[in-house]
């Protein structure tokens, strides 16, 4: 590059020159003290082999159930849409719309998009409507919550537990693999794919 | 206190979408077409606004039962601080635990900083300021954990669905408890942390 | 990503690997990842068993994906959906079976809903309450496969294979009786009623029962079968029986079979034989009784409490039944004498038939000269209380000792057997002269005069209550009111107390003034004559010793 290239720390501000980071080093800014940059130790390729398992432990998470109870001989268990229907009934199935959001549709359009736009700069090119996709992954990152339905599984299987017979489910194992994976590939270190396709088609 | 550059000083403009460092004066980023603000629009206005609203809503989360459980024949409806009493004497204290801070003690923190926030900001007080940047990544990091709530009940009430052995269900004020979580995100969302910051900068 | 590359001028630039595809080993984990999915979808596909539909009339108690087809207990399917059919007459139930579940989807196989229900065979399926509903199945025997079925909408009497034999009983009617009703053997549920319809032309109802192994075993040639529902009382001569098998015959009927012990004969009865089904017990064991011989016999009394089928018993023991009762006119004596009709088995005499028939043959005519010369010995019919209580009557036939020859007319059709009057009579003439006795005592008289005592207290009574009662009453108010009126005088705010005090206020007054008087008089006795002066009034004295203080003050 030309000119000097600057970073602006996005909760203070202030300007830095732009130093160049290798794999697995981070930034802080002085005055306020919040990261200014972090490089993944993944590379493109690996994301994308990564996103791909997400999407397919997505699959195997949804398809089969979390938890399954059983009392005095009744059985009964649930997935994750499921639970989401649950909530869906009269007055407040908006809570269930909020709720499906948050832990079915957000992560999975994430992966979706993810997969696109990875697969895509694999092969070196820009995926169409790229701004577009990278645009919808900000968005969507803070309104996936995995870890948040993980615990919530544990919670209600202590809660549970006390009174019936609880058995955790493929799908609970599921989501756990799909949390791991999906927190070094959902970060913000897809931002450096503007990098490399500075100014690409809109 | 050493001197730092500020992007306002330079004519720089962070993209928020891309993280790019743009010059002063254009309408979109070069590299990622969203527009830029200098701050978040309207972001006091609209903190505060979300603020509000989550904080009348939080009044009938807790007022409300959140779900009714028929055990066996003995129903009764919870809300959340007796959900977190119950666990707290049939003597399951870490879950009580948990669910008091998630439920409880993120809200209330929310509430709390962001008024804090929201006052300072419009004071354009100095006061702690890196300690207040510090509070607002905090609660950046935990607001969303709140949710924990609402996803207990829907699973539980997925699972609980014995007709006449035992049932469970959501009642009205879990639709309030979730948005009073989603209206603080969104409050969180808005503030523009770097109006901390605008205080120093004036009068420096 | 381009790897960083550092170039020194000293050094030849090393090799670029331009590798197009640089795998990296992470791919390994989507790959492992997807073949874990891939077994799972694969072994699900593989272990689905057999898809069939089966039609109900409701899908009552039927969840889609959440009830199971049981067999023995053991889950072999589930319900995948239910839809109406197209007729909307029906509901068609999809089934996914186990894959080891494949013989439940031959031809001939049975489904049925498993409800609570409440039935001929007691409550079944309370289990059903907390869990839902559940469908049963009983796998066919046929080998080709079926994709439809209709569902039962009741369960099968007979279900899981069970071995016994089935056998046709028949009755005048149904009674009580339905299908699951249970047959006992001394007792013991053995079996049940299967189904049941009408025999040809309507002229009785044939039931079949089946009796389970190895029950099936006592189920003799010669059992007999009679209808054991609900609870026997019999109030009959013998006094009061109650019989019952079990509570679920009381509910539900029931059918009792036992052989009898006179027969010998201990060949079991081949499948589906054939069995009369009698009212009770003891019809069912009684002993074939042969011919009946018809008899009748004239009364002069009433014979209330004799009616068809009350015994006949000869020396004890119960030979016959009366099967007809009637009035008939008497023109000479202008009476309504009684004639009962009677028949009478002689083969319940048991030895004693045996050996007559022997001696002296068995047809009609002998049979009345033997009856004949046992008239002529005393033998006499008499009706005789069987129960106090209900006043029912039997026949007893006995030779009495000094009973009044009769002409006995052995050709007549039928017999007439002569009577006496029974002992109740007896009992009757020491009750009536009892009653006379007792209507001989002057109860009038004794009233009367207890009459009268009763007027005089009541007389006494009534003054006290008139005239004494009321001046008390007086005396006690006046006393009351007088003692009112002292306690007001006493009182502290009276007027007496008042006017009291008043007086007393008022000597006071004129004491203080009379010692006024005298002692301004002391100091000027002149005064009386003089009359007082001006300065002499008391109150202008200018004080000049200490005792006139006193005055000013006062």
């Amino acid at each position: 590059m030309s000119k000097t290239s600057w970073t602006i720390c996005e909760h203070c501000d202030a300007v830095y020159p732009s130093i160049f980071l290798e794999q697995g080093q981070k930034t802080y800014c002085l005055r306020c003290g919040s990261v200014l940059e972090v490089v993944g130790r993944l590379n493109t390729q690996q994301m994308l082999a990564l996103s791909i398992c997400a999407l397919i432990v997505f699959c195997i998470a949804n398809a089969f159930p979390v938890m399954s109870i059983s009392v005095q001989g009744l059985s009964n268990e649930a997935t994750l849409w499921q639970s989401i229907n649950a909530l869906a009934q009269g007055q407040i199935s908006v809570i269930a719309a909020v709720a499906g959001l948050t832990i079915i549709l957000a992560p999975l359009l994430q992966i979706l998009l993810l997969c696109w736009v990875l697969s895509f700069a694999v092969a070196g090119v820009a995926a169409p409507g790229f701004s577009v996709c990278m645009r919808a992954l900000e968005y969507l990152r803070p309104w996936s919550m995995l870890e948040v339905c993980l615990l919530g599984i544990l919670v209600a299987i202590i809660k549970l537990g006390g009174l019936l017979d609880v058995h955790p489910g493929m799908g609970l194992w599921a989501l756990t693999m799909l949390t791991l994976l999906i927190i070094p590939i959902s970060g913000k270190s897809i931002r450096r794919l503007w990098e490399e396709f500075e100014g690409g088609p809109s | 206190m050493r001197k730092f550059n500020n992007a306002s000083d330079m004519n720089l403009i962070l993209c928020h979408l891309c993280g790019n460092a743009c010059v002063d004066g254009v309408l979109r980023c070069p590299r990622c077409r969203s527009t830029l603000h200098r701050r978040k629009p309207d972001s006091l206005a609209r903190t505060a606004a979300f603020f509000m609203a989550g904080l009348i809503f939080y009044i009938p989360a807790n007022l409300l039962p959140m779900m009714y459980t028929d055990m066996f024949g003995s129903g009764s409806e919870n809300t959340i601080l007796s959900g977190v009493i119950e666990f707290w004497e049939s003597g399951s204290w870490d879950i009580a635990l948990l669910i008091f801070i998630a439920s409880v003690l993120v809200p209330c923190l929310k509430f709390l900083v962001l008024g804090t926030l929201l006052v300072t900001c419009r004071l354009r007080s100095r006061w702690a300021m890196r300690e207040r940047s510090k509070l607002y990544r905090l609660i950046e990091v935990i607001g969303y954990w709140s949710m924990l709530d609402v996803l207990v009940v829907a699973l539980v009430a997925a699972l609980v669905q014995f007709r006449t052995l035992s049932s469970i269900e959501p009642r009205e004020g879990i639709l309030f408890f979730g948005l009073v979580v989603v209206l603080t995100m969104l409050a969180a969302m808005s503030f523009d942390p770097r109006l901390i910051w605008d205080a120093e900068v004036e009068h420096a | 990503m381009p790897d960083h590359q550092r170039s020194n001028s000293t050094l030849s630039s090393p090799e670029v690997n331009s590798r197009r595809f640089n795998v990296s080993i992470v791919w390994l984990v989507p790959i492992v990842a997807g073949l874990i999915g891939l077994s799972m979808v694969v072994h699900k596909a593989m272990s689905a068993g057999p898809k069939i539909v089966v039609t109900f009339l409701t899908a009552e108690g039927l969840e889609a994906n959440k009830t199971q087809v049981k067999y023995k207990n053991v889950v072999i399917g589930k319900v995948v959906s239910i839809a109406l059919s197209g007729d909307r007459a029906h509901v068609d139930a999809n089934i996914e079976l186990d894959q080891s579940a494949d013989a439940f989807s031959s031809r001939g196989t049975r489904y049925w809903v498993v409800r609570p229900r409440i039935g001929a065979s007691g409550v079944s399926g309370v289990d059903t309450l907390l869990s839902g509903a559940f469908i049963g199945a009983d796998p066919g025997e046929s080998e080709a496969r079926d994709k439809t079925f209709i569902g039962l909408e009741n369960p099968p009497a007979i279900i899981y294979g069970k071995k016994g034999k089935r056998f046709t009983l028949h009755s005048a009617d149904l009674g009580s009786l339905d299908i699951g009703s249970p047959v006992y053997y001394r007792h013991i549920p053995v079996g049940q009623v299967v189904s049941y319809n009408l025999a040809g032309e309507g002229k009785g109802v044939d039931i079949d029962i089946f009796v389970n192994t190895p029950n099936d075993q006592y189920v003799r040639k010669n059992s007999r079968f009679w209808n054991a529902s609900g609870v026997d009382v019999s109030l009959g001569a013998n006094g009061l029986k109650v019989n019952t098998q079990s509570v679920a015959s009381i509910l539900a009927g029931g059918i009792a079979f036992i052989e009898p012990n006179y027969s010998e004969d201990k060949s079991t009865a081949d499948e589906r034989s054939e069995f009369t089904l009698f009212d009770d017990m003891d019809t069912a064991l009684a002993r074939p009784d042969g011919p009946g011989f018809y008899v009748q016999m004239r009364f002069d009394q009433s014979l209330r409490g004799l009616t068809v089928n009350s015994p006949v018993e000869f020396l004890g023991v119960n030979v016959g039944r009366v099967v007809s009762v009637d009035l008939d006119y008497d023109d000479k004596e202008e009476s309504f004498p009684t004639i009962i009709g009677v028949v009478i088995y002689p083969n319940r005499l048991g030895k004693a038939n045996d050996k007559l028939v022997q001696m002296k043959g068995a047809d009609d005519a002998k049979g009345a000269h033997l009856i004949a010369q046992m008239v002529a010995h005393g033998l006499r019919a008499q009706a005789r209380s069987a129960n106090l209580l209900t006043g029912q009557l039997y026949i007893s036939m006995n030779f009495v000792s000094n009973a009044k020859p009769v002409v006995f007319d052995a050709s007549a059709q039928p017999l007439l057997i002569p009577t006496i009057p029974g002992s109740l009579d007896k009992a009757q003439e020491q009750l009536q002269s009892l009653l006379d006795k007792l209507s001989k005592v002057p109860i009038d008289q004794i009233a009367n005069n207890f009459n009268g005592s009763l007027g005089q207290l009541n007389k006494t009574l009534v003054t006290f209550n008139g005239q004494v009662l009321p001046e008390m009453h007086e005396t006690l108010v006046q006393t009351r009111k007088t003692l009112a009126t002292v306690n007001n005088s006493l009182d502290d705010d009276s007027p007496q107390r008042r006017q009291l005090g008043q007086a007393m206020y008022e000597v006071q007054r004129t004491a203080r003034s009379i010692r006024v008087l005298t002692d301004f008089l002391g100091r000027q006795p002149e005064s009386l004559i003089r009359g007082r002066l001006k300065e002499g009034k008391p109150d202008a004295y200018q004080p000049t010793s200490s005792g006139s203080h006193k005055f000013d003050q006062e």
